[in-house]
């Protein structure tokens, strides 16, 4: 079984998210949450992923920064990290390609998504 | 032609008219007036001679005069003093008169006395036989009545002519009866030619009239005389000029042509002032158009220059803060003001256009980012319900809203895409990128599509083509043609890849087997939201992927063009990208990070 971490202020996102990897697979375990504040919670606690979902344009504390905390962590600079945003400007792409393990954009397909978990998470 | 030259033609021209005209009228108008002072001299010059010779006649005829009215003549004619002769008719008396000729008749017409003398030579002479001939009872040297009356002027004779006076033999009291006549003659040769040359002061030539062996000028002259009458002036050449007047005898016929010739320098004098003047009008129009050409240049096309370059370089700069500067005041710069608020204006539209730009792009992705995170759930969730709903009825309604939902997303992503495409602000990651492996890997992508379709891919790019591009658009370009490729293939056939290399551009030609377009869709077909058929509801068509892959050629200077032999017989999609320069690559690395918000941009660089 293997933890999927999502980070996005949109309930509907991670819901959709949790749907489509329960309703394909029965290895993966989706662990949402709405803030990175909350995230960063959850690291500490011990609470590892294999692969987390970043979404770029959040209240309180953005993608980016999450990502700078996230990587800036020797325990935790390892987790691969997946852009998943609904911008389509250069920065966001060019970031998202560059800085992160992948980039998904925003309406995904389903099998692209799939697809990214299974080859990142199979790295490890 | 720029008004500079303009300018410089038209002051040139007409100072060249003027110049010309003025030169014209004054050779014209002072010639004439000089040619007619030196007429009006030669005719006082010719007068000057007659004169002369008039007064060489005169004097003889005051010398015949003081001998024809004197007793000694008046014994010795009527045979009453032989001695007379011996006694006062001796050389010197004859050269004291200037007189080559003595000659004394009775009134019966014959010959009493005669002698003849050349005073120059100091030497007797014949008395010319001819002049007997004039001497009868009725001549008119003979035959006087009235004791005061005389006959003078010039006879012509075959020696040459000869000046004559002829007065009545009387009294010294001027008392008849006339007894006959004394004819005294002096020879109008070169000596008396000479002389008359000397008292006027004149050059004096002396010809017959009527002599066919004449220099050809006299000759000339004589033809007019005989038309016209009066005197004949004719310029000899450029120094010299002859005037011509004929030369009566005593019985009023024309014998002797008399030529004075005269320095022309009144005429060299006028024609020298008229050089001088035409010079002086020269040099004053070339002057005066120098100074007029200076002037206007300073005034007037300097400043135009520089006003012009000035909003050059503005215009090159795009800096519309600039402002043009002139110095003076008057038109030139009441331009320059009007320009410089002219420019403020476009100024301040530029920059609310500026702003108002960049508005749209924010609300474009505000707008992306809003429309398409609702439609994730619907894109994703749909499939999941309608695999797990089994009622057919149900399963078709999902079908539905799957299809809108999916074509809803269609639209939205291309539109965003296409409007970011055309604002002037999206800019382009250009990196070196091999050809064939981005075609590779959108081929791998669509790899199922194709298996369905049943279409075969014939690639024969080269592994060898590097362009630069934007990585992220070259695959969205070639993503597009493949996907409108298969579209319009509809069926099994053929996609034929190629590419055409020159030294700075490549050109990718996608060549399919599929329906084909006439001639207004090959025209239509880049346009936005254009369908092949409008009337028919396309959920696969948003009508925006070839436009999108024209801005995608066109922001990397390419070109992109279709060609079709007709429907039915397959469509052939060109572009070209330029080649690759080979340049640094950490390029596009550097680019992010400056992109990126800038307050991680710093720790980011220090991480990787």
């Amino acid at each position: 079984m293997k933890k999927i971490m999502m980070v996005d202020d949109e309930p509907d996102q991670i819901y959709t998210m949790k749907t489509i990897l329960e309703s394909n697979s029965d290895e993966y375990q989706l662990i949402g949450v709405d803030n990175g504040s909350q995230c960063l919670q959850l690291l500490k606690n011990g609470e590892l992923p294999d692969l987390i979902f970043l979404d770029i344009m959040m209240p309180t504390m953005s993608g980016w920064e999450l990502y700078d905390k996230i990587r800036g962590n020797l325990e935790w600079k390892k987790i691969p990290i997946v852009f998943l945003t609904a911008r389509t400007d250069e920065v966001a792409i060019n970031a998202g390609r560059f800085l992160g393990d992948a980039f998904i954009n925003k309406p995904y397909v389903t099998d692209e998504v799939l697809r990214i978990i299974k080859e990142k998470t199979a790295k490890k | 032609m720029k008004i500079r030259y303009k300018i410089w033609l038209f002051i040139i021209f007409i100072t060249l008219v003027t110049i010309i005209s003025i030169d014209l009228i004054a050779d014209n108008v002072l010639n004439s007036s000089y040619r007619s002072l030196e007429e009006k001299k030669m005719n006082t010059n010719i007068e000057r001679f007659h004169n002369a010779l008039n007064n060489e006649i005169n004097q003889l005829d005051a010398a015949v005069g003081d001998w024809s009215a004197w007793d000694d003549t008046y014994k010795f004619i009527a045979g009453e003093d032989n001695e007379f002769p011996n006694q006062y008719m001796d050389n010197a008396t004859m050269t004291n008169l200037r007189t080559n000729v003595m000659i004394y008749v009775n009134t019966s017409g014959n010959i009493v006395y005669e002698r003849g003398f050349d005073y120059s030579e100091q030497k007797i002479i014949n008395v010319s036989s001819s002049l007997n001939n004039y001497f009868y009872k009725d001549s008119i040297l003979v035959n006087f009545v009235d004791l005061n009356s005389s006959i003078k002027g010039i006879i012509q004779l075959p020696e040459g002519p000869i000046l004559i006076a002829s007065k009545p033999i009387i009294t010294s009291y001027r008392q008849g009866p006339i007894r006959g006549s004394i004819i005294w003659g002096r020879y109008l040769d070169s000596n008396e030619q000479n002389f008359l040359s000397t008292i006027t002061n004149l050059s004096v030539s002396i010809n017959n009239f009527n002599d066919p062996a004449a220099p050809p000028d006299f000759r000339e002259a004589a033809l007019s005389f005989t038309k016209n009458g009066g005197t004949f002036i004719q310029p000899i050449d450029s120094d010299y000029i002859a005037g011509y007047s004929t030369i009566e005898d005593i019985f009023g016929k024309p014998v002797l042509l008399v030529k004075i010739t005269m320095d022309r320098d009144i005429y060299k004098q006028g024609i020298l002032t008229i050089h001088y003047f035409q010079l002086l009008v020269v040099i004053l129009g070339f002057v005066l158009s120098i100074t007029l050409i200076l002037f206007i240049d300073k005034t007037l096309l300097s400043r135009l220059n520089n006003l012009t370059e000035q909003v050059l370089a503005i215009g090159k700069k795009s800096d519309l803060s600039t402002k043009v500067k002139i110095s003076g005041k008057d038109e030139l710069n009441e331009l320059a003001n009007v320009t410089n608020k002219t420019l403020q204006i476009i100024e301040e539209k530029t920059s609310k256009i500026d702003f108002l730009l960049k508005q749209k792009d924010e609300f474009i992705n505000q707008l992306g980012h809003d429309l398409k995170n609702p439609l994730n759930p619907l894109l994703n969730l749909l499939p999941i319900l309608e695999k797990n709903e089994h009622d057919p009825k149900n399963k078709e309604i999902i079908n539905v809203l799957i299809r809108n939902v999916s074509y809803m997303k269609n639209l939205v992503t291309k539109t965003i895409e296409l409007g970011r495409l055309n604002s002037p602000n999206t800019k382009f990651n250009f990196e070196d990128i091999n050809l064939l492996t981005e075609l590779n890997n959108v081929i791998d992508n669509n790899k199922m599509t194709l298996n369905e379709t049943h279409i075969e891919i014939k690639n024969n790019l080269p592994d060898n083509i590097i362009v630069k591009a934007d990585k992220l658009r070259i695959d969205e370009l070639i993503t597009n043609l493949l996907n409108n490729a298969v579209k319009y293939t509809n069926g099994p056939g053929t996609i034929t890849i190629d590419a055409k290399q020159d030294n700075d551009s490549v050109t990718v030609s996608m060549k399919d087997t599929g329906i084909g377009m006439n001639n207004e869709q090959l025209s239509k077909v880049f346009n936005e939201f254009y369908k092949a058929d409008s009337s028919r509801h396309d959920f696969d068509s948003s009508g925006l992927g070839l436009s999108i892959c024209k801005r995608i050629v066109e922001k990397h200077n390419g070109k992109i063009w279709v060609e079709s032999e007709g429907l039915g017989k397959g469509s052939t999609f060109y572009f070209t990208v330029l080649k690759s320069k080979l340049k640094k690559e950490s390029e596009s690395m550097e680019y992010i990070y400056h992109e990126i918000d800038s307050m991680y941009i710093e720790k980011l660089k220090l991480e990787k």
